[in-house]
């Protein structure tokens, strides 16, 4: 008997029981939806945080100063960086753009001159209203940070509404600020002319002017972690070192030409920087930050990944459960295998038979598991707030799994089959 | 041909053996029509299990056209079980699940026969039997005396030279057990080896030869005339 046959003969008795044809693929079905499920979810909300932390831009070196040295070596205060750096490291081989950056770090922001706070409306009417700054009493906290204007050109990224303050304005009271921020601030992602407020250490508060508007550089992330993501507040460096009372920055952003290498371009920076100060160039870290969005998205691997195989073991109680039901269709269909092989099949026929038979089970098992899986993403991507992603890679272990299930499990019950006697089989009542 | 030489089966059961055959010796032509009788128990079973390469002697030799079976392994004994021998059994072991015109396929998808033959050869069988207009059906949807021709059909599909018929009419009415044996008296006539193991002499008495068996052995083996011929 050829395949083409063996498999009509094997799919008009699977469905001849359909219900127990059901019960016994459903190990198969819940253990492959519960690897397209997860794995997909995985998928989807690697792609969306991958997608925010590349958005950082790709050849861009973050230069700080390096916190693990060896204990006998210490950064001096002639080692940190200032303004002045700029200008050295706009020296480095096919550099682009140069930006200090200092931070202040998260405070309290409010809508307004501050004078009036009683009377600021925080807005809760857009469905972000649980995400973003947590804090006490209710209030909006942000990342209040000066930089340079070309720091937005290292982030590729536009305004959204109104226009990057310029190298002139250095000194003035403006900001720019984040979309998902101005929405929670003034209720409307055009924020351009609003005054906003944060507190200082000191109690004081200042005052910004709204120029221009940005993309929230972490929307996905902030979605779907709810409120791990941040807020920007951008002001220019020059009132941000006023502010600090300090003549120090915290670390600098240096856009790179494409294709340049660099490893290479690191070392560079980190031994100009050297020169400058009159150090060693182990004081300073000049990192791609597209590592830490690689590292980050690693470990999301390694989770999904990990809860994959956790899901994959189900499939282990699937196939027991499949080869169950094949052994009791073997008892079951003991006369008709007696009958078969009177009328001249041969074992091997009757092997092929019943895997077969055990095979398609487990694969129209794995097509009801990768349906079933997907749909169940797409539900739970509802919460997660990332499209699911159903890769190939997926489908075709779905596939290979079902399969590898019903030749390994079917290949007991199918072996007693075939070596059934057909003297004592026909016998069989 | 057959040739059975000093064929013996022995049932080891625990302390107790059985000697299903003892030193039986048959040679049985091409073209015969022979008739094995026996009580129940007497070894008619067994021997035409043996014959039909369903079970394999203890001891001694089966020739079968020349080939001994005896040495055979299962791939070799399954192609001569479908295709030099037809078998019709008393419980007609037909495939409930499939039509009847599936049921008398079925040898030939296991020798490999092309669909389009296939088709046509179980169509001019089961026409020949008297079901042509029930191909369809399955064996439930059909009485005793269809079945049975049902299986003849089947036996004959991949025109072997032997039909072994194991009580053939054992379930079956007098009327069909007629029927039933005016197709064997055809098939004779057109040549085919038919051996029919019964305990019924109204069956035997159909055939040109009876062995009778007793324990295991052949106690006579007689030429017989057949009541068909004696009515003419």
């Amino acid at each position: 008997m050829n395949i083409s046959e063996t498999i009509k003969t094997s799919l008009k008795n699977i469905w001849k029981s359909k219900l127990r044809t059901l019960l016994t693929m459903l190990g198969i079905i819940i253990g492959i939806g519960a690897v397209i499920l997860i794995t997909s979810v995985g998928n989807g909300v690697k792609h969306a945080v991958e997608a925010d932390l590349n958005k950082m831009g790709m050849n861009v070196i973050q230069v700080q100063m390096n916190m693990n040295l060896p204990p006998n070596e210490n950064i001096n205060q002639t080692d940190l960086m200032t303004m002045n750096d700029g200008e050295v490291l706009k020296q480095v081989e096919g550099v682009a753009y140069v930006s200090p950056l200092l931070s202040y770090g998260q405070v309290p922001v409010l809508a307004g001159t501050g004078m009036n706070t009683s009377s600021v409306s925080q807005s809760s009417d857009s469905d972000d209203s649980d995400g973003g700054g947590s804090g006490g009493m209710g209030g909006l906290y942000a990342n209040f940070q000066g930089v340079e204007q070309s720091y937005f050109a290292i982030q590729s990224t536009v305004p959204e509404y109104g226009r990057f303050y310029n190298q002139y304005e250095n000194k003035k009271n403006y900001a720019v600020i984040d979309d998902m921020l101005a929405t929670q601030l003034f209720g409307t992602p055009n924020a351009v002319g609003k005054m906003l407020s944060v507190t200082l250490n000191s109690n004081n508060l200042a005052t910004f002017l709204v120029v221009g508007v940005i993309p929230n550089p972490y929307a996905n992330i902030i979605k779907i972690f709810k409120g791990g993501g941040q807020y920007f507040i951008n002001i220019p460096i020059g009132k941000m070192l006023q502010y600090k009372w300090q003549p120090n920055v915290d670390s600098y952003y240096v856009k790179l030409a494409p294709n340049t290498d660099m490893g290479q371009a690191g070392n560079q920076i980190a031994s100009l920087l050297a020169k400058a100060h009159r150090t060693t160039s182990d004081k300073y870290s000049a990192q791609p930050t597209a590592q830490n969005a690689s590292s980050f998205v690693g470990m999301l691997d390694k989770i999904t990944a990990f809860v994959g195989f956790v899901a994959a073991i189900s499939l282990i109680v699937g196939g027991i459960g499949v080869m169950n039901i094949m052994l009791v269709t073997v008892t079951e269909r003991t006369r008709e295998i007696g009958i078969r092989k009177a009328i001249g099949a041969k074992n091997r026929d009757i092997l092929f038979q019943f895997l077969i038979e055990a095979v398609i089970l487990t694969i129209i098992g794995g097509i009801l598991g990768i349906i079933f899986g997907y749909l169940g993403s797409v539900f739970v991507a509802r919460l997660t707030h990332a499209p699911p992603l159903l890769s190939w890679n997926a489908i075709i272990f779905a596939f290979v799994t079902s399969t590898v299930i019903g030749i390994v499990f079917g290949v007991y019950p199918a072996r007693k089959a075939s070596k059934l006697n057909p003297i004592d089989a026909l016998r069989y009542e | 041909m057959i040739t059975l030489e000093n064929i013996a089966k022995i049932y080891q059961m625990g302390e107790v053996r059985v000697d299903a055959l003892k030193n039986v010796n048959l040679t049985i032509s091409e073209g015969e029509y022979v008739a094995i009788m026996g009580a129940s128990g007497s070894g008619k079973s067994t021997l035409m299990n043996i014959l039909g390469c369903l079970d394999s002697a203890s001891e001694g030799r089966y020739t079968l056209d020349g080939i001994d079976i005896s040495s055979l392994k299962d791939k070799h004994l399954s192609n001569i079980r479908g295709k030099k021998i037809g078998f019709v059994f008393q419980s007609f072991n037909l495939l409930n699940n499939l039509t009847l015109l599936e049921n008398v396929e079925m040898p030939m998808m296991y020798a490999k026969v092309p669909k389009s033959e296939r088709m046509k050869r179980a169509k001019e069988l089961l026409t020949k039997v008297g079901l042509g207009d029930r191909m369809k059906h399955t064996p439930n949807e059909i009485s005793g005396g269809q079945k049975q021709r049902v299986a003849i059909a089947r036996a004959l599909s991949n025109q072997p030279s032997i039909i072994l018929a194991d009580e053939p009419t054992g379930n079956l009415d007098s009327k069909s057990e007629k029927d039933i044996m005016a197709v064997f008296e055809d098939l004779s006539r057109e040549g085919k080896t038919i051996i029919v193991v019964t305990h019924e002499m109204s069956v035997a008495a159909h055939s040109r030869r009876i062995v009778r068996f007793s324990d295991g052995e052949i106690i006579s083996d007689i030429v017989n005339i057949p009541v068909a011929e004696e009515v003419k």
